[in-house]
């Protein structure tokens, strides 16, 4: 959370996840470059670029994409989310020094430009066995180099969160691109099935992961509230919420946040304006709603981020009868001052 | 996240759960196999019926073959892994001091099976004394003797 | 996670249970990436002992000869029968393309062709598997010496070995026999297709059921270069009809116009249209 941007907001937790990063990334290429040595030693030094890279690249791509939902299912794992977009660059910082390899290796001292050479010399889209796959990876790596230049808070900010969201979303089109372009490449070479239950086990484990929270997620917005009165939805009893805590109501379209704090009951956009976090799982911290994704802090009662901070969520108006809680779901206008719903003891 | 975003979340993964495990098994089925062919050769020369001597390297097998009169005689040359030398000439020790100038007895290349005439001369002492040499590198790789 | 415990990533210190949490995942991760890369590592094929003498330059005479492909034939002598021996030694040109670009030039510049004449070159040797090919590279001014006038006029030994019919992979010699490991297959696809349409001759390699290979040198019916026609079946497993040649120690194979179509794999267009004329590849020799 800041109000200018610097190129990275560097502060202790970042500073251990990238040591982490980093200590990972090397003993990963450590390994698998002395493991190849020993064992294979025949190989040239470019080609064990080329595949160390490459799968390390893969695996941070598996362990990166498993993040989010199980961030959703536990969140114990919030911490891994913190600088996720770290990870982000850094796999694909694995997967252009494989690309940039791979095409001067195979493109490059040829007679037409190697960028050239990639799109015209297996043209054979028709076949399977015999499909193009470098294009594939090509595309893949194109994604990651948009997603890593847009990482940055500035492009969230200047594109908005919801365009962010979608242009991030094409990490999903890359992940099948990178799939496929494994499967079709090396593996068509390197035909250990062994090597193929372990990118359809990678596979199967995101899938399951994903599908798991978004049912889960489903489950949230499906909630149904029978009770109603004068534009008021009966959601809760004042003590299913815990003080410095909320829960979280889908009516309607969008998911609210309803926050108790002290003596009184408040209700926010559960959706963070930085990237969309749920406010609702976030916790009061210094009078101030802290989204547990990157604690981006809103005050309770008006929405807004305490200066000089400028972001803004929508507010909702609560009230209690008799031990429930009341919600009505029509937002006022981003930052709105309301004054909660006393807590009578 | 929004609602909508959610939903295409959902949407998406339901899509990847479906054309992955297609993808991924389709990949491996259509991985092609290389059938196997009967190499070509030019002359197959046929074996000699006697073995007179035999010696069983890592790297090849070598056997001197001869008839029951033994007045014809072979080199057979099995190599058993893959030459890592530009080139691999065999001669046969004359007592030549200039390698080259011994008795060339022919070329190996690919893993497989060779066989060499062996010249005999009636009422000459047979040498079965080999070299086997790099001419590119102009170095020896191995050498072969058969006591006799 | 009870109520005190809560992760804000811009706070020093995260809460000791979460903190606790997040160094067991540290742990799992470096055991995945330990067993994941220990997997990879060890599950590779074999490299090949393919090598390329990157940086060394070696003189080498022979005969040159532009047909069936241009090469050096360095003569080894003769046995005790009378027979002469020769290793052919394929030229090939700097990077992805042949090497009749640089004997042109060297041709142009001294106004006679070098076919037949014996010619000192050095260039970059490459080899595996007993064969061995040259790179020239004009850049290492790889003509030492030239006998102006043909100095040897024996033709190759040759021997007609009739129609053959085969199955196996067409690759790019110079990366195949040095230059890259994996030199074939469908990783090396690419390259494989840049180097033979950059004028390099195409090799076709094929194994017995022993695991022993073969490699034969390809050429269309009339004897001149099919490298375009061969664009799209480049390093994968397919068929082909040929008459077999030898030329002293290589193949030729003078590949029946339209033969060739691939083998394996659930191709969606298999046959093309030119290919329809073929018969089944039930005809190979074994």
């Amino acid at each position: 959370m800041s109000a200018s941007y610097t190129a990275v907001g560097w502060n202790r937790q970042k500073k251990i996840y990238d040591w982490v990063i980093a200590g990972l990334c090397t003993a990963y290429l450590t390994l698998f470059a002395l493991l190849t040595l020993i064992f294979n030693d025949q190989v040239t030094l470019e080609t064990l670029i080329i595949r160390s890279t490459s799968t390390l690249a893969v695996l941070l791509l598996h362990i990166i994409l498993a993040i989010g939902p199980l961030c959703r299912l536990n969140n114990k794992c919030l911490p891994l989310l913190y600088n996720r977009r770290h990870l982000g660059v850094t796999m694909f910082s694995m997967a252009l020094i494989h690309g940039v390899f791979s095409l001067f290796q195979f493109h490059a001292l040829g007679n037409v430009n190697p960028l050239v050479s990639l799109f015209i010399s297996n043209t054979n889209y028709s076949s399977l066995p015999a499909f193009p796959f470098q294009a594939l990876g090509f595309f893949a790596l194109f994604i990651f180099f948009v997603m890593a230049v847009t990482s940055h808070d500035f492009w969230l900010h200047n594109l908005s969160p919801g365009i962010w969201k979608t242009l991030h979303m094409f990490v999903y089109l890359a992940y099948f691109l990178v799939v496929m372009h494994v499967m079709l490449g090396v593996i068509q070479y390197e035909n250990n099935p062994v090597l193929v239950i372990m990118i359809f086990t990678g596979m199967a484990a995101l899938t399951v992961l994903h599908l798991r929270a978004a049912f889960r997620e489903h489950r949230t917005d499906s909630q149904q509230f029978s009770k109603q009165l004068e534009g008021f939805v009966c959601v809760c009893d004042v003590q299913d919420i815990e003080n410095g805590r909320a829960k979280i109501f889908c009516i309607d379209k969008e998911r609210i946040a309803v926050y108790r704090h002290e003596d009184r009951m408040y209700a926010i956009h559960n959706v963070c304006k930085h990237q969309g976090g749920p406010l609702g799982e976030g916790k009061i911290i210094d009078g101030c709603i802290t989204c547990p994704w990157h604690g981006y802090q809103y005050l309770p009662q008006n929405g807004q981020s305490p200066p000089p901070f400028k972001e803004k969520v929508s507010t909702y108006d609560v009230k209690l009868i008799e031990n429930k809680v009341w919600l009505n779901p029509i937002p006022f206008a981003e930052g709105t001052e309301r004054e909660g719903a006393l807590i009578k003891n | 996240m929004i609602k909508t975003l959610r939903k295409r979340h959902l949407r998406v993964w339901i899509v990847l759960a479906i054309v992955l495990p297609i993808g991924i098994l389709l990949s491996w089925l259509v991985i092609p196999n290389q059938a196997a062919v009967k190499l070509l050769q030019s002359h197959e020369q046929p074996l000699l019926p006697v073995i007179w001597k035999s010696k069983d390297l890592i790297n090849y097998q070598v056997t001197i073959r001869t008839n029951q009169q033994h007045k014809q005689w072979q080199l057979e040359w099995v190599n058993k892994k893959i030459l890592e030398v530009p080139s691999t000439v065999i001669y046969r020790v004359n007592g030549a001091a200039d390698i080259a100038k011994n008795e060339l007895i022919g070329r190996i290349e690919t893993r497989g099976s060779y066989t060499f005439p062996l010249q005999w001369i009636a009422g000459k002492e047979q040498s079965f004394q080999f070299i086997l040499y790099d001419f590119i590198h102009q170095q020896i790789i191995d050498s072969i003797n058969f006591q006799l | 996670m009870n109520n005190s415990e809560f992760y804000i990533g811009w706070q020093p210190q995260a809460p000791e249970r979460l903190a606790k949490h997040s160094q067991s995942i540290v742990i799992i991760l470096f055991l995945l990436i330990a067993g994941v890369g220990t997997s990879l590592a060890l599950l590779q094929k074999r490299f090949s002992t393919a090598r390329f003498e990157f940086g060394q330059l070696t003189e080498v005479k022979g005969i040159y000869q532009s047909f069936p492909v241009p090469a050096l034939k360095v003569f080894t002598g003769n046995d005790a029968f009378g027979n002469s021996s020769f290793i052919t030694m394929p030229l090939v040109g700097y990077g992805k393309s042949g090497a009749e670009g640089v004997i042109a030039q060297l041709e142009k510049n001294y106004r006679f062709s070098f076919d037949n004449h014996e010619i000192t070159v050095k260039g970059t040797l490459l080899y595996s598997d007993g064969k061995t090919l040259l790179q020239i590279d004009q850049h290492d001014h790889p003509l030492v010496k030239v006998r102006e006038a043909p100095v040897y006029g024996r033709k190759a030994t040759i021997a007609e070995l009739g129609t053959v019919k085969l199955t196996g992979e067409v690759l790019d010699p110079k990366c195949y026999f040095g230059v890259m490991k994996p030199g074939h297959g469908k990783p090396h696809r690419d390259c494989a297709i840049r180097c033979i349409e950059g004028g390099m001759s195409p090799v076709f390699y094929v194994r017995n059921k022993n695991g022993e290979a073969n490699y034969y040198l390809l050429l269309d019916e009339a004897g001149t270069k099919m490298n375009s026609e061969l664009k799209d079946y480049i390093a994968e497993p397919v068929w082909l009809e040929a008459r077999a040649v030898q030329y002293d120690d290589w193949i030729v194979l003078y590949v029946r116009r339209g033969s060739i179509r691939r083998t394996g794999g659930l191709s969606w267009f298999k046959v093309k249209d030119g290919d329809i004329s073929c018969g089944k590849p039930n005809g190979s020799l074994e």
